[in-house]
Order: C-alpha cells, then structure tokens, then sequence
C-alpha cells in the first residue's frame, strides 16, 4: 500500500517567515498557491493576519506556525492532480483555521509535495490545535481516504 | 475562547442577571466547550470590537476571490485590487 510522507514542523518565536519557500529546497519548482483567511499576495500580510487572531484571543501558544509537509511520492504525477491534493490538504484544517499552502514539484525529480502553514489558534474559538502523534495520524489517514488509495 | 496561559483569575465577583439571561449564557458557553466566566469574561473584552477573527477570514476569502478575478481579467486595474488589499490590512490592524 502506497504511504504519504508527512512531516510537521512546529515554528516558535524565531519562525521568520521568509524562510517558508527555502524548505525544504529553493530550487523546487512551484505548482499552485493557495490560502484561506489569509491574503496570498503579500507573505508578511498573511503571517500578520495570523498572529492578529492569536491576539485577540489572548493565546499563549508555543507554536506561531505549524508548517506540515506532505510528500506524495508515485501517488501524483501532474501539476493538476497536485493541485487538487494539495486543496484536499488544506480543507482539512479551513473549517476553524486559516492555512496557507503551496505546492512544489522537486528539483531533479518528478516528486511533487505541498507545504502548508496553519495557524495554531482557531479562529472560531481560539482552541489550539493539537500536533501530538495521534493528531499527525488521524490528518495522514484523511489523507489516505481523499487522496484515495485503498 | 482561550485563557491567557499565565492570567490568574484571583478575583471572585458575583454579577447580577435575570435566570433567563443565565440560562442563555451558561448554554452558550456549553456549546462553545468554555466556562461561563470564560464566555462573560470573553464578551466584556471584546464589547467594543463589531469586528472577530471568523468574519475577518470571511471577509479576506471574498477580498482574496475579488484580487485574483482583477489580476486574471482586468489587470489594468491593478491599483483596485492594492487598495482593496490595504483595506484588508486595515480591518486586520482593527481586530486588536
């Protein structure tokens, strides 16, 4: 059974968000942007955007940013289907938090993978989003069923 | 609604409100998974505020769609869509 790599990084108070496309390399080719509750056009904005939620609800989080990377290894091989991957990765989390998201094709390789920048802090309530081992696998296993391999 | 990670709450203080109104409230609170303190304490904070973060998002998703459509068809105007942008940036400064 084909598997999809994911990998989180949590960013705390020295996250510098002009850093985002440099992970995890430079080079790779960009496939498609999107976003939800955030401006897309404009990074220092989005990031902004996103610490504005964390202060109106007065949230002490360790993370500023969750940054997710989800691998798709064979699973996808064109722009479109990447595409349209990378927006099943994002509806995940839209329903209570503002994501970020972009999808690249990796340098050298046919290997495509989606970053996506969640906010921690819900913007309906506030409620801090859970990044243990349990909340990694229930979001791979989404992913799993969306993306739909058997 | 989130508590502050190091507020302390050492103050008790006992309000005044019909049992209607606390019935209200206390369910609110319920559905929202937070306390009625946290739910009253929540509401005093923001009084002044007709702005939250759940419309803000709404209203940057529609901000967003209105961008692109410029930048995909009209193009010329792209001053349009930079102030629609700064509009954002200033609704977004308002929340806080």
């Amino acid at each position: 059974m084909e598997q999809i790599e994911l990998k989180v990084f949590l960013f705390g108070e020295k996250f510098d968000v002009h850093d985002v496309d440099n992970v995890p390399m430079v080079s790779d080719r960009e496939v498609s942007v999107g976003c939800y509750g955030v401006s897309y056009h404009n990074i220092d904005e989005f990031y902004h955007q996103m610490k504005c939620v964390q202060q109106y609800f007065e949230t002490n989080t360790n993370q500023e940013v969750i940054h997710l990377i989800v691998e798709y290894g064979d699973l996808v091989k064109d722009d479109k289907t990447a595409c349209t991957c990378s927006e099943s990765c994002a509806e995940y989390f839209i329903k209570d938090y503002q994501v970020y998201y972009c999808t690249h094709q990796s340098m050298g390789s046919d290997k495509y993978h989606t970053h996506l920048l969640v906010n921690p802090v819900s913007y309906n309530d506030g409620k801090v989003l859970s990044t243990n081992v349990e909340a990694c696998e229930n979001f791979r296993k989404y992913l799993q069923r969306v993306i739909g391999i058997s | 609604m989130m508590k502050k990670k190091f507020e302390k709450l050492e103050s008790i203080r006992s309000i005044r409100l019909s049992d209607e109104d606390y019935n209200n409230f206390k369910e609110i609170a319920k559905k929202e998974g937070t306390t009625l303190s946290a739910f009253l304490r929540d509401c005093a904070r923001h009084r002044n505020n007709k702005l939250d973060p759940c419309l803000l998002v709404h209203m940057q998703n529609v901000a967003n769609i209105a961008m692109e459509l410029i930048q995909r068809y009209e193009p010329q105007n792209a001053k349009t869509a930079e102030k629609l942008e700064s509009e954002m940036k200033e609704l977004w400064n308002k929340l806080n």
